[in-house]
């Protein structure tokens, strides 16, 4: 809308409840903070339509005064904790002894919404230059402007969140990479990383990295504990520079309905040998011997356990099941994304466990013979299109309007592919011992990136 | 008393060229083309087309287009709408 208020042409937005801070923060983002918006009691996606055309009704003289009226005045809003998401001064925390100092300085981080809700570590500017020391990059270089809230990613800033993490030096050209694939993202980042849906940014680690840093490819390489020390703070110092850095601060740009623990920390790595296939970054293009990060976003993860079938089709009948569970997923990919983004809509990243990926190697299969059967395997039905948009024919997008037309038994005797191509299904291979595997939705496809300028 | 110094984690905001002033208003909308900006999100049609209705009870002669977007609207798709519209209305956060 800014862009069309930008051509001089006067414009007014509709936002629900609950997402004005968005609203003014997209509009500070976007350089005309006094964008004009009028604001409906229900979050318009959730509720019948009728019910926000009835709402959008009573506050018609707003839609009109937003179009007519030059002097706008600055919104009321709460618009959040303005001071504290902005770049400052270091800050000095007092303390009868170390101790007492650290915990002021916790405290008030937590409480200005830099922090996860977990003790931080401090970033002292001797931790901080210690953290730099892990790049070639100088401190001040530009990494980026990275997502949603627009946030310049110089090195630094990085390596402040890195500190406050529990990172080392070691970890920094991974996060300074991981970041580089949410930018090459684009626009589809700061949709996922903004969105009401529990999307988490995960990390997955490839190539000779993952052994120098002592990544758990193995059992609980995804849980607390010893063994995954360094999954979980990679994991973490990318979630505080989301936050930090891509100003992705819950409730403010981040407007997740319920949350999910994922977005503590979610990084994976795949062994750099023993694996029956090439790498998931020689898939993607790279050598297997370049050490990547790649970069999801990542919406329910999916049990796909199998302890009783040791053949390609029955292992991968059940991981199919777990994909087909992603549910409503594969649904909204018939109206959303919208028709002008062919990558976005979603699909799955599986991690196809050790015990379930011999059994396909063993009898012959590729990587994309396993891939190929699980989409042609992922199906939806007609009757569950119907299901989801009769009440609202128009959000379907008009290539598939003939389903509505079909009787119920055609409906249900309908099979439809859930994803429109077996690229949206992408595959890993780690994990302990046991028929295991597990199934991640993702909102459109990964991002591979090198990792350098490593020191 | 023992001091603890930290650095301050918060990444500056990229510097959009900022514009104060919106775009100069019309004293009325009678007789106006008014676009709507449809993101394609869920029930956003229905607010905007109530909006076309409720706009064109009240005001004379105005005509009313809704453009189907997404997330984000494609600028080809901005463009044409600015072009044709007097005054625009568009759903954006859920």
């Amino acid at each position: 809308m800014i862009y069309i208020e930008r051509k001089d042409v006067p414009t007014v937005s509709i936002a629900a409840a609950g997402f004005e801070k968005d609203t003014v923060a997209t509009a500070r983002a976007f350089g005309m903070p006094l964008a004009p918006y009028v604001v409906v009691p229900d979050v318009i996606t959730a509720v019948p339509p009728e019910r926000s055309a009835d709402a959008i009704s009573e506050r018609i003289d707003g839609i009109v005064r937003g179009l007519t009226n030059p002097a706008q005045e600055v919104s009321d809003v709460d618009e959040g904790d303005v001071e504290n998401r902005i770049p400052g001064p270091p800050i000095v925390y007092e303390g009868k002894d170390a101790f007492e100092a650290y915990e002021v300085f916790n405290r008030d981080f937590l409480d200005r919404g830099w922090g996860d809700g977990f003790p931080l570590s401090p970033p002292t500017r001797e931790r901080v230059d210690a953290m730099l020391k892990g790049t070639s990059l100088p401190p001040d270089h530009a990494i980026g402007i990275l997502p949603p809230g627009m946030g310049v990613a110089t090195v630094e800033k990085v390596a402040i969140s890195a500190v406050m993490a529990g990172c080392e030096p070691a970890h920094l050209p991974v996060l300074i990479s991981a970041i580089k694939g949410i930018m090459k993202m684009g626009t589809r980042a700061r949709q996922w990383l903004m969105s009401t849906s529990p999307d988490a940014p995960a990390m997955l680690i490839n190539g000779p990295i993952v052994e120098e840093l002592g990544l758990n490819t193995g059992q609980c390489s995804l849980g607390p504990g010893r063994q995954s020390r360094v999954n979980i703070v990679l994991g973490r110092g990318l979630r505080l520079v989301l936050m930090n850095v891509g100003h992705n601060y819950p409730t403010e740009m981040d407007m997740d309905t319920i949350g999910t623990p994922e977005k503590f920390s979610l990084c994976m790595a795949e062994p750099s040998k023993g694996n029956p296939w090439p790498g998931f970054h020689v898939t993607k293009g790279f050598a297997a011997n370049t050490s990547t990060v790649t970069v999801a976003g990542i919406r329910n993860l999916y049990d796909a356990a199998d302890l009783t079938n040791y053949t390609p089709e029955g292992v991968l009948n059940t991981v199919a099941g777990g994909i087909r569970g992603g549910a409503n997923y594969a649904s909204y990919r018939w109206s959303d994304p919208d028709p002008y983004d062919p990558e976005g809509g979603g699909g799955a990243l599986v991690i196809l466990c050790p015990d379930h990926a011999k059994a396909c190697s063993d009898a012959g299969w590729s990587k994309e013979m396993v891939r190929d059967y699980l989409w042609g395997h992922t199906t939806t039905t007609a009757a569950r299109m119907q299901q989801a948009y009769k009440v609202n024919p128009s959000w379907l997008l008009p290539p598939w309007k003939w389903i509505l037309d079909l009787s119920p038994d055609d409906a249900a005797r309908t099979v439809l592919p859930g994803f429109d191509n077996p690229q949206r299904i992408e595959i890993a291979n780690f994990g302990g011992p046991a028929g295991k595997s597990m199934v991640m939705m993702t909102n459109g496809p990964s991002q591979t990136i090198e990792i350098t300028d490593r020191e | 008393m023992t001091t603890l110094t930290t650095l301050n984690p918060v990444a500056e905001i990229q510097q959009a060229p900022v514009q104060v002033d919106i775009a100069p208003r019309p004293k009325s909308l009678d007789g106006l083309r008014v676009g709507l900006i449809w993101n394609r999100k869920r029930g956003g049609d229905a607010v905007l087309t109530r909006v076309g209705e409720e706009l064109s009870k009240r005001y004379k002669n105005i005509k009313v287009k809704l453009y189907e977007g997404g997330i984000p609207t494609p600028a080809s798709v901005l463009d044409v709408a600015a072009q044709e519209s007097d005054v625009v209305v568009g759903s954006s956060s859920d």
